[in-house]
């Protein structure tokens, strides 16, 4: 727009100039003064990181370095065994406590001593071996069993480090036991590589109907008759929600000649136009994972009355680099708008339901245009959820809105918000 | 938060909500001052997001206190809107031919330089979506003016 016709729009609008401004301003500035960000949390951001960065220090230290700690931290059914054994031990003090044939605390110093570090899988089933036996024996040579117990990580809860030379029998036996309580336990770790499920369902959930309101429509009805039923021209009942059509249709262009509404791909089918690169630009910057993947379910459900989609979706693909997902991991992507009672919404935002109110099934798509269908194989840019406390670990649209997912067609994709195709490969390319 | 430039704007489209210069500017204080209670108000990208969201929950508000009839605009008939339409128009009666949220988002976007995230944010819709109904919003007001100069 020309500063011309700016011109003539402020000059249109007539719009006095406020006459408090400046006092306002200086009052303002004055309580943004006061009204300082505590310290206590400013203090607590900074302390964490180096506190975390010490402790995962500590837990990969502790964690075998073939273990993959992804996939193994926080399952307590995994072992994570090194191979050496000890073969010089130097005993400063030792203490061997029995109390009904467990052990309880036993110091040990070890100098030169490599070790077999087992989680508490492990400790389990050495505290039940019977010490008492060892006391009774005539051990000539260190015997040592050394409990250290970690209490900074519920990953790793404690690790018995069994440092010994094979002198005497019921050390060997024990060494043994030992020994196929590992075997057994590798066994689960192997039987673990399957796809990880990070999915929600939602406790309160509403089903999906044909015979609905639109939420606008009912908000505007509500907002404008002051609540009461005699202030709309119609009643809250409609006919259904008449969807938006998307610009461009549903179907993508059969040649590889123009694209989009705006035809602004002329001849190369993979060029994008500039607007669109820009925003799969801003896409790209503003998304923490970016899927191929299939709609499994969706579900709807209401947080304070506003209603909320919660699609499960089966990754095909990880476009993003350094995801920590993987394919075939089922994640949840959580949208702004869906189906929701009248008596929900009313009950959460009013306090109460109105009488003519009440029984009405009320849709808003909350500016997503396009639909979304279990079984619908679509590109989503999402973000990590920080808005939502009851889904935390879920994902959310990038943009708010539903052009961060594109759909397919062929070979070629568009953001169910609109605008114009573009190949898919065009789209990935410029992803990469 | 630059201040000085989000009062205008808040108070802008305060008034364009209520018509009246005192009650638009005692709403945009209390925006103001409600904008520092939200917990996120040192969150300086959604600051005007925020602004405008308490304005209009504000100006709902104001509604609701039996305000609507006084509040609606001269053209209340189809006589006056085609007498209107058919004598020489003036942009500032183009501008009452649009609608309420019309008027509003060209204040917003070409007035006020409000972004399009915000916007589109504020209203709850996409980004191509707002940049639809502004193209058909502008549209519209071409067609009033008879395609005069503006573009």
């Amino acid at each position: 727009m020309k500063k011309s016709d700016k011109d003539a729009l402020v000059k249109a609008f007539d719009i006095p100039q406020p006459q408090r401004k400046s006092e306002f301003i200086k009052y303002y500035q004055t309580k943004v003064k006061k009204n300082k960000t505590p310290l206590f949390p400013v203090i607590m951001r900074y302390i964490s990181v180096p506190a975390m960065a010490v402790l995962i220090i500590g837990v990969w230290y502790n964690v075998s370095k073939d273990g993959d700690l992804r996939n193994k931290f926080g399952n307590d059914n995994i072992i994570m065994e090194t191979t050496s054994e000890s073969e010089k031990t130097t005993v400063a003090s030792s203490e061997i406590q029995t109390t009904n044939s467990e052990v309880r605390q036993t110091t040990v110093y070890t100098s030169e001593s490599k070790s077999s570090d087992i989680t508490s899988a492990v400790q389990t089933d050495a505290a039940k071996t019977d010490i008492s036996d060892y006391e009774s024996s005539p051990i000539s040579s260190a015997y040592t069993v050394y409990v250290n117990e970690v209490k900074t990580t519920s990953a790793v809860q404690s690790v018995v480090t069994h440092a010994l030379t094979t002198e005497t029998k019921p050390v060997q036996t024990t060494t043994e036991q030992i020994t196929e309580t590992v075997t057994t336990t590798q066994t689960v770790e192997e039987n673990i590589n399957t796809a990880n499920d990070y999915t929600f369902k939602p406790e309160k959930l509403f089903e999906e109907r044909d015979d609905y309101v639109d939420f606008d429509y009912f908000l505007n009805y509500y907002l404008h008759s002051g609540g009461s039923s005699g202030g709309g021209s119609e009643g809250p009942k409609g006919d259904g929600y008449i969807e938006d059509s998307i610009v461009d249709g549903d179907n993508p262009p059969q040649s590889t000649g123009s694209v989009g509404e705006d035809n602004v791909t002329s001849g190369n089918p993979n060029k994008i136009p500039d607007y669109m690169q820009q925003f799969i630009n801003e896409l790209k910057e503003d998304s923490d994972l970016i899927v191929d993947a299939v709609i499994d379910e969706i579900m709807y459900t209401a947080v304070d009355g506003l209603p909320l989609t919660v699609e499960n979706i089966t990754i095909k693909s990880i476009i993003s680099r350094d995801s920590e997902y993987a394919v075939s991991d089922r994640i949840s992507v959580i949208i702004a708008g869906g189906f929701v009672t009248s008596d929900e919404y009313c009950e959460s935002v009013l306090g109460y339901v109105p009488d003519e109110l009440k029984g009405l099934y009320l849709y808003g798509n909350f500016g997503n245009e396009g639909e979304q269908k279990v079984g619908d194989n679509l590109i989503f840019f999402l973000k990590e959820n920080y808005y939502y406390t009851d889904f935390d670990g879920a994902f959310v649209l990038t943009t708010g809105s539903d052009d961060s997912v594109f759909k397919k067609n062929n070979e070629w994709v568009i953001p169910l918000g609109g605008y114009c195709w573009i190949t898919e490969e065009a789209l990935l390319s410029s992803l990469r | 938060m630059n201040i000085e430039e989000n009062y205008d704007k808040i108070y802008h489209y305060c008034y364009n909500k209520v018509k009246n210069r005192e009650i638009a500017e005692d709403i945009t204080q209390e925006t103001f001052l409600k904008f520092l209670e939200h917990e996120n108000y040192h969150n300086s990208d959604k600051a005007l997001q925020i602004l405008y969201t308490i304005a209009r929950n504000l100006c709902i508000d104001e509604f609701r206190k039996d305000r609507i009839d006084e509040l609606k605009d001269e053209f209340s008939s189809e006589e006056d809107l085609e007498k209107s339409v058919t004598e020489k128009i003036s942009l500032k009666d183009a501008l009452k031919l649009l609608s309420d949220e019309g008027r509003e988002m060209i204040l917003m976007r070409y007035v006020d330089d409000v972004p399009v995230n915000v916007m589109a944010k504020f209203y709850g819709i996409s980004r191509f979506a707002l940049n639809r109904k502004l193209s058909r919003i502008l549209g519209e007001l071409r067609e009033y003016l008879e395609k005069e100069e503006f573009s």
